[in-house]
């Protein structure tokens, strides 16, 4: 684990080495949620590089002040996402299409069901429940008022459990995860 | 209380939040509202063990430069030392820069305009090889396959992002072991291939050293199309093969319009084209005499050539060489080395000088 402040300091001064192990650290956690975001595993890849290049060419974009640099990190990672959705619509138009399960993922009910998700809901629920993102975090990496968070994790909540809870019944009332 | 107006407590209850006495209530005493948190909670622990599952492999290495910033501080430490008054120093930089404009303008036009870059690629066993990419399409990967030693080489190169007349490249680099799926690396799946990423401008050269493999060198410039490429006049020492059909006795045996668009460049003639056809075996085209080949007579795109008692032709899309004869190899039973390179396609190989005026294939071993 890091000292968030004293690490960012020496990355904000171009130390390659801090940036180095904070990319290790972080990135395998950010590529997790980008490939259930984005159920590409070529594409999280992208998005994840693309990610860390875009803070490591520009880390005084980050405020300390605004939250922590994971949340910051998240947050910029979003931006891409909703960048690379963008341009894979345009050129190839599977914008639309419901996200393939993860390749290391052994699929469930409730990931199959999550994958249904909107994109938005997947962020959401992601941050909240894999990486314990606080209200204020969620708030300042969603760029939504703090208020509105709690409302829209319960429907985010609410629309994983009624897809989860079909695919129960389809499954002849299984309570399999 | 009713459950429609509890169950967003539930939800804040699963994040840690306290709720209000009649909620909390309602939730204790609610067989409903208690099958929803349970199916709450079992949500966020499936996802974490979805997640959990993500989270062994490691991230690829890549090297983290950034120029402007040693510019930055040498730029901050000259400042903080500087020994002359300031504004006169301030006055000098302006006045260079006043002077310096105009060349910087002009060497911009001449060498940023466009927005494909004509890349050209070399490296250890690797002869140039060359492709277009252009900056307004991202989603272009050019890659290239060949053998260092015994062992299959691929290379993939992404652009990430242009700044002025600078390209930002992802290169992404593997060395197989005989057996191993090269396909993964075309698929972006590979995610045990090396990654570096470096900044590229057109009209200088660049050398990457890449482990395992050696140096590779990048040469390019600015060009305003994405041009058709090689198809017109094949280069003095080249032997191309675009999209071609093999007739044998006037017959389509093999037609490779769809699995190749195979465009051999090389500055040297010791190489010669190396074509498989299912069925068909392995043809080896160079404009050197090899042994045990026979001498095929060019008419643009067609090679034809009389060999084990039939009559053969390459009909192919691009014109072959300069030349009006090339030799070719005909070799029937002859497999290649690596099943990596699949049945069909058209690659190169080296030739080796075996006799005065005699070259070979040079066959790696299997």
């Amino acid at each position: 684990m890091f000292d968030d402040r004293e690490l960012w300091k020496k990355i904000a001064n171009g130390n390659a080495e801090a940036f180095d192990t904070w990319y290790r650290e972080t990135g395998p956690r950010l590529r997790a949620f980008l490939r259930h975001l984005l159920g590409d595993e070529q594409g999280a890849e992208d998005v994840m590089q693309e990610t860390f290049t875009q803070i490591w060419r520009r880390p005084h974009r980050f405020d300390p002040e605004r939250g922590s640099p994971r949340a910051y990190l998240f947050g910029v990672a979003r931006r891409q996402t909703a960048e690379w959705r963008r341009k894979r619509k345009a050129t190839d138009e599977l914008g639309v299409d419901p996200p393939a399960p993860s390749r290391v993922e052994i699929a469930s009910m409730v990931t199959e069901a999550f994958s249904r998700l909107t994109l938005e809901h997947r962020s959401l629920l992601w941050l909240r429940e894999v990486e314990g993102q606080s209200y204020e975090e969620l708030a300042t990496i969603l760029e939504v008022p703090l208020g509105t968070v709690r409302s829209r994790l319960f429907a985010a909540r609410e629309a994983l459990r009624a897809l989860w809870c079909t695919a129960r019944q389809d499954s002849g009332g299984r309570h399999d995860l | 209380m009713i459950c429609d107006d509890t169950a967003e407590y539930i939800s804040a209850l699963c994040d840690g939040e306290t709720i209000p006495p009649p909620a909390a209530q309602h939730i204790g005493a609610c067989p409903d509202c208690q099958a929803r948190l349970s199916d709450y909670l079992a949500m966020g622990v499936e996802l974490r063990r979805a997640a959990s599952l993500g989270l062994a492999d490691a991230v690829p290495s890549r090297v983290w430069s950034k120029p402007q910033n040693r510019v930055a501080t040498w730029w901050q430490k000259g400042w903080e030392t500087m020994r002359i008054p300031r504004v006169a120093f301030a006055v000098l930089v302006a006045g260079i820069l006043v002077l310096a404009s105009a060349l910087v303008v002009n060497r911009a036009r001449a060498q940023n305009t466009g927005n494909v870059v004509l890349l050209t690629v070399a490296g250890p066993d690797l002869p140039p090889s060359d492709c277009a990419i252009s900056t307004e399409d991202k989603d272009q990967a050019p890659y290239w396959s060949w053998k260092i030693g015994a062992r299959p080489v691929a290379l993939k190169i992404r652009l990430l992002a242009r700044d002025g007349g600078r390209l930002r490249l992802a290169l992404r680099t593997r060395v197989y072991h005989p057996g191993e799926d090269m396909g993964a690396l075309t698929r972006d799946a590979d995610l045990a291939a090396r990654l570096q990423e470096v900044w590229f401008e057109p009209g200088e050269s660049l050398k990457v050293d890449v482990p395992e493999v050696g140096t590779l060198t990048f040469k390019g410039q600015w060009i305003d199309h994405m041009p058709i490429m090689g198809l017109l006049d094949p280069g003095p020492t080249e032997v191309r093969f675009g999209r071609p059909l093999l007739l044998k006795d006037q017959r389509v045996v093999g037609d490779l319009s769809g699995r190749i668009g195979g465009i051999f460049t090389e500055d040297r003639q010791d190489w010669a084209m190396d074509c498989t056809v299912p069925g068909q075996g392995r043809f080896q085209i160079s404009l050197l005499p090899m042994k045990g080949a026979v001498e095929a007579h060019v008419d643009l795109g067609q090679v034809s050539f009389e060999e084990g008692g039939h009559s053969w032709e390459f009909v192919n899309g691009v014109p072959v060489c300069r030349a009006d004869h090339v030799w070719v190899l005909h070799r029937p039973t002859l497999k290649t080395e690596d099943e990596n390179f699949g049945e069909a396609g058209c690659g190169n190989v080296k030739l080796v000088q075996t006799e005065p005026g005699v070259w070979e294939p040079q066959e790696k071993p299997k």
